[in-house]
């Protein structure tokens, strides 16, 4: 539970700004985030562009990273690929949180028959492992990044839902609640205005980490096949097209790897750090 | 207890019925026409018709649920589309090699991950725990298809010291008795056919252990430092040395239990990076036989197989929470009083 | 762990070395068989095994599609050339100690299309026998005697001794289909070279040498053929030792191979056909005018350099060179981009316009990699102006929606069976093959085509029908329904080490004259 109100800002903002992983972690999303607007005038070349007999050169002046079996230049396409990344990142949680927040609310807030329907599907679902449980609702949907980033989201969806739900059940009896059912408002009113706010902070540790999970789950479906398609530079996708590579021209491989690497370890660093900053009793550094 | 995991057992029932109906259901709205599947380049109208009768696709949707339900319950999982085998055998085989992966990565995991945990958190701040730290957090961040070529590239390619694809050589012979071939060898005697699956098992169960051997890790030393902190231990380490080992050991126990949660929660893990690693690793186990029928629409197959996978995983889970009450008298089930 | 469990742990590693090994072939691949029934089976993985334990009444020779005797020693046909007389060799046994005879062969072919066969209700079909309408053919066949088969045929029909040559031909156990019935795929019994041993799914199938074979001993104890799915992965294991040998190589493989003293690299040119479909039922690929600007707009030879390092030559017919009425004096369309943008401009299309392009998801012998041939692809048609959406599928779905028509231009090939011309311009470009499940996904429909090859599918003389084909040939390239691009050279790679084995022009592989020297 969060104290509002700029003092409790500036509070947070201090443990934050102490916590060394969160630090580095904001730093380097704020280079991710740097990269991804600056896509334009950061790439060298065109991402698409081949150049078939200029295949498989090594990282030069010329092509940073090098260039793919397409001649295509690899430093552009990873550049590229970051904008890609941050819309499977949002979208996949964008998905989770709203659809799980709303599971959540109405389990917790209704209780009941309600309540254990839901909470029995979600439990189905958390049955599965999650890749798998991704992997066949592509197989449904039918490859494509954004079946992949939806698959990514939905799999989610349990893990807010049974937040958003602990979360609502420890206030549905508190007083204020309770006062502000006596005075009449409306279960939306309700929601929005005292069960939401009390389940922002967990959530938003939640989601942070979760953008690096559907990143990283993104990627793994794209190395399957089964996400973003040629040519879209997007990280997985590079993966998946390099592999045959690994002997002949490692660079094909290395550099997208790095990049997913990277991109999920700031989002890590990130969460980790505002979850210390929310909650002071934690250990930090954890 | 016994009453305990009884309970427990009877609310896993409707759970895999979820997971049934809800396999099917899926399984039947994958677009794609499994008989054609079948059939490739070369059906005809005919064949494609035939086929569809012996497979019940004619039939409406309700009618292949309630065929299908009817078999399970007599243990029938049907036959393969694909390859005519029955289900149940192919995933016979299979399941062993998976099994014995993930149990190595777990083994791997927990051994890594429980140390680099313990370590991190009595030596706190020091130069171990940033290590410790910031090797978790990149295993966390870890791509593991990425991981398995780059472990390929620099152990097996450049330095030559692990072979990468299979269980065993393949003129090594090893009598599938439980099929796992850890122990198959063991009980044989034959101690070159051990060293043979020891020696290609490492590859890959380092490669799917490395990001629950993070996780693991992470767990470990925050639940530490939580424990390490309450009163009675602070306490017990004012009062000398002894006593803060015999205090630790209490720690540990108590901080044992998150840890726990999050082992049996990593299984599922496993379970679904098996699909990357077996592809990558030639690995005959079921995630990659997963995947593969997937590709080629076995809905039979997918249907069992994801089965069974979830059925693992609730197993697991079931057991830790019986290993929670063994560990911690103290945790009361509060259904059961 | 203690130090002492680690040193074990290595003293162990260090003591598994290979056992013997002098004896056995280790042949990686990238997936497993499906089953082992040459009747039922359809795929590359399959027919790779069964090769090898079965033998047929005709064989191809080596290195090509020329028919020689293998379980029939002679064979004699009617004047009306409607009833043929086999003639089998005696005293051959299958593995299973079964004598080879007369019912052995009935059996085998009429199962699968006498319908009061009691094998003949499989779950699955006899795909093979269907797809080459072998009971269009086919009328009767009857055992005369222990050692004479006759086969009445409804029309006399040129490819029909070819079409014994092909695995779904081969002669299987009696004994063995009626013990195992349905899990006979699981329990294969012939009469070839190599007699099976053991299978563990998605990991090896066993073959122990038959000492007993006709046509002498093989020189390996055993063939394990193992599957490793990650190209690059199965790479390694050859140059490790772990396999001595491996196919399905990837181009960019090449370098590697030749660059590696332990290795060495087998090719030869290939029977089959990757090309580029036009659905002649949409728009605009009705017009003649935008079907050849696609055909000029593709550098092919820059494809053919890159992507495929060589190991393929461009294509400018159907078949390709190397079967008999091959068209030499047909001169492909050039690329020369200007002039696709000057026929798009004449078929009205100035700015070009926007298409799907579909590519499958899997490789396949006459396309390693679909995908990245298609993104090839798509940059040359970018170039001219046609804005080509690549579309994907997973195999048996792709299939099924190109064999529907669903797709504007679309990527497929063929790999020829029984070295017939027949069996790829009648089977991939005649108007009759439009239906579903169409082979014909250019949907191209010409009256005068379809003449010419039911012509020379009765025909019998060869030169008549090399002319037949010649003429077909010609009206193809005027009509472009396809961009042919190209056809691949097969390719294995094996430790030096193995020797005695020749590739074949349909993509089999038989391991009976491979020697190790070790």
């Amino acid at each position: 539970m969060t104290s509002a109100g700029t003092g409790g800002l500036q509070h947070l903002w201090v443990r934050y700004r102490t916590n060394r992983s969160a630090v580095v972690g904001g730093g380097l999303l704020v280079l991710f985030l740097v990269v991804a607007a600056g896509v334009p005038w950061i790439a060298t070349h065109d991402p698409l562009a081949q150049d078939l007999y200029g295949r498989l050169s090594a990282p030069s002046w010329d092509h940073l990273f090098g260039t793919d079996d397409f001649g295509r230049d690899i430093f552009s396409r990873v550049i590229h690929g970051s904008r890609i990344s941050l819309k499977i990142g949002l979208a996949a949680v964008g998905v989770a949180l709203s659809v799980g927040t709303l599971i959540g609310l109405i389990a917790g807030y209704k209780g009941g028959a309600v309540d254990q329907g839901l909470m029995r599907v979600m439990d189905v679902m958390l049955a599965f492992p999650s890749i798998l449980l991704a992997i066949g609702i592509v197989a449904i949907l039918g490859p494509g990044l954004n079946h992949a980033m939806l698959a990514v989201g939905i799999v989610a969806i349990p893990q807010y839902a049974r937040l958003v739900r602990a979360s609502t059940l420890t206030v549905r009896e508190a007083d204020y609640v309770q006062a502000l059912r006596a005075l009449g408002a409306g279960d939306v009113r309700i929601l929005a205005t005292a069960v939401l706010p009390n389940c922002v902070a967990p959530l938003m540790v939640q989601a942070t980490l979760g953008l690096a999970t559907s990143i990283l789950d993104a990627a793994g479906l794209s190395f399957l096949g089964l996400g973003a398609q040629p040519p879209t530079p997007e990280w997985g996708a590079m993966l998946s097209g390099g592999r045959e590579l690994i002997l002949s021209a490692p660079w094909v491989l290395t550099y997208p790897g790095c990049a997913i690497f990277a991109t999920v370890l700031s989002f890590n660093l990130l969460g980790d750090g505002l979850r210390d900053a929310f909650d002071p009793r934690r250990v930090s550094g954890e | 207890m016994a009453g305990f995991v009884l309970r427990r057992l009877t609310t896993i029932v409707p759970t895999l019925l979820g997971i049934t109906v809800a396999v099917f259901l899926m399984v039947h709205l994958v677009p794609g026409d499994p008989a054609q599947v079948m059939l490739g380049e070369r059906a005809t109208p005919e064949s494609l018709e035939v086929l569809r009768r012996e497979l019940g696709l004619d039939q409406p949707w309700y009618v292949q649920l309630g065929r299908y339900l009817g078999g399970l319950a007599s243990g029938d999982l049907g036959r393969s589309i694909k390859s005519h085998t029955p289900v149940s055998a192919e995933l016979a085989t299979r399941f062993p090699a998976t099994f014995e992966l993930t149990l190595a990565a777990m083994v791997l995991a927990c051994a890594i991950g429980l140390v680099a945990g313990v370590l991190s958190a009595t030596r706190r701040n020091s130069i171990w725990d940033f290590a410790g730290l910031a090797a978790s957090l990149a295993g966390v961040s870890m791509p593991i298809f990425w991981l398995g070529l780059i472990l390929i590239l620099f152990l097996a390619v450049n330095l030559g010291w692990f072979p990468v694809a299979g269980r065993v050589s393949a003129t090594t012979y090893i009598e599938a008795r439980t099929g796992l071939f850890l122990i198959d060898s063991l009980v044989a005697g034959n101690f070159r056919a051990f060293g043979d699956v020891v020696h290609h098992l490492f590859l890959p169960a380092l490669t799917l252990g490395t990001v629950p051997a993070a996780v693991i890790s992470r767990m470990t030393r925050s639940s530490l430092l939580e424990v390490l902190h309450e009163d009675y231990v602070r306490t017990g380490r004012a009062k000398g040395l002894v006593e803060w080992l015999v205090v630790l050991r209490h720690a540990l126990r108590n901080a044992f239990i998150p840890v726990l949660t999050v082992i049996s929660l990593q299984f599922g893990y496993l379970l679904g990076g098996a699909v990357i690693t077996e592809t990558i690793f030639a690995w005959p186990g079921i995630g990659r036989w997963l995947l593969l029928a997937v590709y080629a629409r076995d809905f039979r197959a997918i249907q069992g197989g994801v089965l069974l996978v979830s059925l693992t995983f609730v197993t697991i889970n079931l057991i830790a929470d019986v290993l929670y009450a063994w560990i911690d008298p103290r945790i009361k089930y509060r259904e059961s009083s | 762990m203690g130090s002492r469990w680690l040193l074990l742990v290595l003293v162990l590693l260090s003591s598994s070395c290979e056992g013997d090994r002098t004896a056995t072939l280790v042949f990686g691949r990238g997936g497993d068989s499906v089953g082992l029934d040459p009747a039922l089976e359809s795929d590359g993985e399959s027919f790779k095994v069964c090769d090898n334990i079965y033998d047929s009444l005709v064989r191809f020779r080596k290195e090509s599609t020329d028919i020689e005797p293998a379980l029939a020693t002679s064979w004699m046909v009617s004047d009306d050339r409607l009833t043929w007389t086999f003639l089998l060799r005696e005293g051959v046994k299958f593995h299973d100690g079964t004598p080879f005879d007369a019912e052995a062969v009935v059996f085998s072919l009429g199962r699968q299309f006498q319908k009061d066969h009691p094998h003949h209700e499989v779950e699955g079909a006899y795909q093979y026998w269907n797809s080459m309408s072998m009971s269009d053919i086919v009328k009767d066949i009857r055992s005369v005697s222990p050692h004479r088969v006759d086969v009445e045929l409804h029309r006399p029909t040129a490819p029909f001794l070819s079409n014994l040559a092909m695995g779904f031909c081969s002669i299987v156990s009696p004994t063995a289909v009626r013990k195992w019935g349905e899990d006979y795929p699981r329990h294969p019994v012939g009469t070839g070279p190599f007699a099976f041993a053991e299978w563990i799914k998605d990991d090896r199938i066993v073959l122990t040498r038959n000492t007993d074979y006709w046509d002498g001993v093989p020189a390996v104890e055993r063939v394990i053929f193992r599957s490793i799915p990650e190209n690059s992965v199965r790479l390694i294991a050859l140059s490790q030792g772990a396999i001595s040998g491996m196919d399905n190589l990837v181009p960019d493989f090449i370098p590697n191979i030749e660059a590696n003293p332990k290795l060495k690299l087998l090719k030869q040119a290939g029977m089959n056909v990757g090309y580029l479909a036009m659905n002649m039922d949409r728009h605009p690929f009705h017009l003649l005018k935008v079907r050849r600007a696609v055909n000029h707009a593709i550098n092919k030879q820059a494809i053919v350099d890159n992507l495929y390092h060589g190991l393929a030559n461009v294509a400018v017919n159907p078949i390709p060179p190397t079967m008999w009425s091959y068209h030499e004096g047909i001169v492909g369309y050039a690329y020369d981009p200007a002039r696709a943008r000057r026929l798009l401009a004449e078929a009205g299309f100035p700015e070009g316009f926007k298409t799907t392009l579909w590519a499958m998801p899997v490789p396949r012998p006459y396309m390693p990699q679909p995908l990245k041939l298609a993104q090839a692809i798509q940059a040359d048609l970018k170039a001219v102006g046609i804005e080509a959406e690549i579309v994907t599928y997973e195999w048996g779905t792709y299939l099924d929606k190109v064999q529907r028509g669903q797709h504007d231009m679309g990527l497929l090939g063929w790999t020829g069976d029984n070295g017939d011309p027949d069996n790829f311009l009648y089977v991939l470009l005649d108007q009759s093959a439009t239906a579903f499940p169409a082979n014909n996904i250019a949907f191209y429909r010409s009256e005068e085509l379809h003449e010419l090859l039911i012509q020379a599918q009765v025909e019998v003389n060869v030169e008549t029908r090399t002319d037949l084909y010649r003429r077909a040939q010609e009206i193809i390239h005027r009509d472009a329904p396809w961009t042919p691009l190209v056809h691949v050279a097969q390719t294995a790679a094996f430790g030096k080490d193995v020797a005695g084995f020749s590739l074949h022009p349909t993509g089999r592989k038989w391991f009976k004259d491979v020697t190790l020297n070790r």
